[in-house]
């Protein structure tokens, strides 16, 4: 498979692209303090039942072991449009979301807007101020693999595949990437089908 | 668990306004596709259980593969079906030379060599499997076994939230029943292996069999056996 095609390519440069403000500023405008509710971070707790939270947290571990990243994670659109940290393979990869959630940009922001994969070989070789911040943030992690989430066809969000190494992300790398974010798609919209608790809160 | 809820609620909320699809084979069968194409086998297939404990494919990659299915069900035996009945992966290097399947050989495409099954589980019991074969006959190595096992466990969290969205389609009412009834079945299968000394293949291809040669449903007579009405 091809790196690139007109209409689909991530950039593999180490710098990664940047997608132009305007298009990623829609999801900008607004985000939560990730440390303003310290319990959302508890299992069971979510209108949708410790079924729904455990059936992501399973599915970013499988998926983390069938693309031999380090970890896996996830950011999806909130009901205002807004990227949010949903969760990770592991805590760290919660922490790249938050990260990415608390600067406003990152890989995935990039992916969401450009609608296409965007791959980041380090954060810390990117330029701006913004990912040196961001590279902060996320450490250790360091290479970020943003694929978009589609959900009848619109972006709803971004699956991240993250190392603690610099790495070159590959063809190969990317079309398991796209293909465990149609499978993440898949199980989302499964999951928001559920049954929703009104009385649990 | 490292899963902000509050954010998967919001997100959620928004997804629920979305139409989408509602059988869960096709997604299964995307799943199928990724395996067949990522993992660079001759073939895969998803197989679940229906109510007469047999395993049906609800997406194989090719017409070889698909042929696993009707060879076991005629053989009554083979490693999907042993991957299912014990619930944990099973594989073979050459299902044409493996002395626990003698029957299969006859009545399997020539192009199925090395063969591994992975239990595609729902509320912690099988209902179904993941295969994948070679043609050529070979070692499955570690990391053959663990993709092949994430796979599996993400086509399970696929189907138990099929069922916790309450599905309306043949693939979802097929997995309600082995939801419901698998309990029984397995518990008669418990009951069947200490009664006559045999292992739990043996005791599923039996009642199983004999299931069918009474025209009931195999959970129904599960069920006889277990409260001692069973003929």
């Amino acid at each position: 498979m091809a790196d690139n095609d007109a209409g689909h390519s991530p950039d593999t440069t180490p710098q990664g692209s940047r997608a132009p403000q305007g298009a990623a500023g829609r999801w900008n405008e607004r985000t939560t303090d990730p440390d303003s509710d310290p319990a959302s971070r508890l299992p069971g707790r979510g209108r949708y039942g410790p079924s729904a939270a455990q059936g992501v947290a399973r599915a970013l571990r499988s998926m983390a072991v069938i693309s031999q990243a380090d970890g896996v994670a996830l950011m999806l659109a909130d009901g205002q449009g807004q990227l949010r940290a949903v969760g990770g393979s592991s805590a760290e990869g919660l922490d790249l979301e938050y990260a990415q959630q608390r600067e406003q940009l990152g890989p995935a922001h990039e992916s969401v807007a450009a609608g296409r994969p965007v791959a980041v070989a380090d954060l810390r070789g990117h330029d701006g101020d913004g990912y040196q911040r961001l590279a902060r943030r996320a450490a250790p992690v360091r290479a970020v693999l943003a694929v978009p989430v589609r959900v009848r066809g619109s972006a709803a969000g971004a699956l991240n595949f993250y190392r603690r190494t610099p790495c070159h992300w590959t063809s190969d790398h990317i079309a398991v990437g796209q293909r465990l974010a149609d499978t993440a798609a898949d199980l989302l919209v499964r999951l928001a089908g559920t049954t929703i608790d009104h009385g649990g809160r | 668990m490292p899963i902000d809820t509050a954010a998967l609620d919001a997100s959620l909320d928004r997804l629920r306004k979305s139409p989408h699809e509602t059988d869960v084979a096709r997604a299964l069968r995307r799943i199928v596709d990724s395996v067949h194409e990522l993992l660079g086998y001759d073939g895969a297939g998803i197989m679940l259980i229906d109510e007469h404990e047999r395993l049906l494919y609800v997406a194989a990659s090719n017409e070889a593969g698909r042929s696993l299915e009707q060879a076991q069900a005629n053989a009554e035996q083979g490693p999907c079906h042993d991957t299912y009945v014990q619930g944990r992966m099973v594989s073979t290097k050459d299902v044409r030379a493996d002395a626990r399947w003698p029957q299969l050989a006859a009545v399997l495409d020539e192009r199925v060599r090395a063969v591994a099954g992975a239990p595609i589980l729902l509320g912690g019991s099988p209902v179904g499997t993941l295969n994948v074969f070679r043609s050529e006959p070979g070692e499955w190595d570690d990391a053959d076994v663990a993709a092949l096992r994430a796979y599996a466990d993400l086509a399970g969290e696929l189907v138990t939230a099929a069922l916790s969205s309450q599905e309306h389609s043949v693939t979802a009412a097929q997995l309600q029943y082995a939801l419901d009834y698998r309990v029984v079945i397995e518990r008669a299968i418990g009951y069947l292996m200490a009664t006559h000394r045999i292992d739990a293949v043996s005791a599923f291809n039996r009642l199983r069999r004999q299931a069918r040669d009474s025209r009931r449903r195999v959970a129904d007579l599960a069920a006889e056996i277990l409260d001692g009405t069973a003929p």
